[in-house]
């Protein structure tokens, strides 16, 4: 009985925990959601936005860790593994075996492709999960943070307009940021010094579009133009014209689905966490960023194990007189 | 397109950029883990070999061993029956040997007591007759009757006889 009221109490107190910290240290607004990735500074017009900040981040760790894990094997020692080079061995054979299970005839050709997708999609979702990567930035005005500055050479020229702009935007976005208002009172916003690459269209667009030339790289490759028979196939009757036309369609469809089932999965899962944060800081976002890591791990595995497949079939002969392609919709 | 952040310079540069990390990866993390796995498997496989190998090796030393083994027992077998059969034939020998001898001596010895008889015999003989002369000489000198005289002679000479 007093177990019972034990345990009652402890979920009590738990309950209340979280729903007082929605006063403690609760935000009074969602931040900002952008969708596109926010431009910290600019290099002689270049754009440097904070998911690539990230992606430099995750290339100097990735490089670095390999280096040091493999700093014996390249001088000609370690054989017998030990600590990193050990777990840098067992990643790299767990992803080799895969490939080669796919296909076993060219796993050599497309290996170091599919595993550093692999696992640059992976530093880079679970490196944006760490503490401090959303919240600590610097403070930039709008027209800075945009990565397509359309209005940028016109700032000077809507200056003038600065009576009435400020009023608007401060009624608009009243508690964007601790940033405040700058000299010439353009709202501040709060740009954070990293994103997830992942939650970059630029950089998922670019996987795509890396997965797909190498693709069809592969086929034209190892089949010269007949690589292109595949798709139009005009002497086995109607049917199959159609389906060498849906293929066609299938593979360009690919870099759209493959750009956004990164970006999509891994954006959604950085609004649900803020959303979580605002509603409920303390305790609520925990089982979530779980989920977040489970995501960020299986998005970078989903994102290897497709393009693994599409070589492989790329590669695969296409029989005139057999039947269909098993072609399996990414989802 | 504008709108998403898409960005040309931000695209290319993320698709140099993966172009430069699959390289360096391929350099520093693929090349020489695989290498040495290879290596590793090659090694293994080696001692896998070698091991076989001593295993036969082993096998065949105990083989043999045991062949040596097997010939030498035959051999001390074969030493010990023709031993055996030597020492029976030697005993044989030695037992008609011995026999041989006895015979021999047996016979000879037989041959002397005959021959000791037969001269005890003709030395008896002359000496009973010599005793018989001088007896009948004796008996003669005191009474001569021809008649008994020829009649104790013969008696004599029968009772010899008898005696022989």
């Amino acid at each position: 009985m007093s177990n019972t009221l034990k345990k009652v109490l402890i979920v009590l107190g738990v309950v209340g925990l979280m729903v007082g910290s929605r006063f403690i240290a609760g935000m009074d607004e969602i931040p900002p959601i952008s969708i596109a990735p926010e431009v910290v500074f600019r290099v002689a017009g270049y754009p440097v936005t904070n998911s690539l900040l990230l992606t430099l981040l995750a290339d100097v760790l990735l490089v670095g860790l390999a280096f040091v894990a493999t700093r014996k094997l390249r001088n000609g020692e370690g054989l017998v593994p030990r600590g990193l080079q050990n777990f840098a061995e067992m990643s790299v054979e767990g992803i080799y075996n895969l490939c080669r299970s796919v296909d076993r005839r060219n796993v050599d050709r497309f290996f170091a492709i599919a595993a550093t997708i692999f696992f640059f999609v992976l530093f880079s979702n679970w490196l944006a999960l760490l503490p401090g990567m959303g919240s600590i930035g610097v403070c930039r005005t709008h027209e800075q943070a945009l990565v397509n500055p359309v209005h940028l050479e016109e700032q000077p020229v809507e200056s003038p307009l600065e009576g009435a702009a400020p009023g608007e935007h401060t009624a608009e976005e009243h508690a964007a940021g601790p940033c405040g208002v700058d000299d010439e009172g353009h709202e501040l916003v709060l740009v954070p010094l990293f994103r997830s690459p992942s939650a970059d269209l630029n950089m998922t667009l670019a996987l795509a579009l890396i997965s797909f030339f190498v693709t069809e790289y592969f086929g034209f490759k190892a089949f010269g133009l007949g690589y292109l028979g595949k798709f139009f196939n005009f002497k086995e009757g109607p049917i199959m014209a159609g389906v060498g036309i849906l293929e066609l369609i299938s593979e360009f469809v690919r870099i759209i689905a493959f750009t956004f089932r990164l970006f999509g999965n891994i954006f959604a899962g950085e609004v649900v966490l803020l959303v979580m944060a605002f509603l409920l800081p303390w305790l609520l976002p925990l089982p979530f960023y779980g989920f977040e890591v489970f995501v960020g791990f299986i998005q970078a595995f989903i994102f290897m194990i497709l393009t693994v497949a599409f070589i492989a079939m790329a590669l695969t002969p296409h029989h005139p007189h057999g039947e269909v392609h098993e072609h399996p919709t990414p989802s | 397109m504008e709108n998403l952040g898409i960005n040309v310079q931000l695209l290319i540069s993320q698709i140099i950029n993966f172009g430069l990390l699959a390289f360096l990866l391929y350099k520093f993390l693929y090349n020489p883990i695989l290498n040495a796995l290879n290596e590793r498997t090659r090694r293994i496989q080696e001692s896998i070999e070698n091991a076989e190998q001593v295993k036969q090796q082993l096998q065949r030393a105990r083989q043999d061993y045991d062949a040596q083994l097997a010939e030498a027992r035959r051999e001390a077998q074969s030493i010990i029956a023709q031993a055996t059969e030597r020492a029976k034939a030697q005993e044989q020998e030695l037992v008609a040997e011995a026999r041989e001898r006895v015979a021999r001596m047996e016979a000879e010895a037989r041959e002397r007591l005959e021959q000791e008889r037969q001269q005890l015999l003709r030395n008896l003989q002359s000496e009973i007759a010599d005793l018989v002369t001088r007896t009948a000489s004796v008996v003669v000198r005191q009474q001569l009757d021809p008649k008994v005289h020829q009649k104790l002679i013969e008696e004599s000479i029968q009772q010899l006889g008898r005696m022989n």
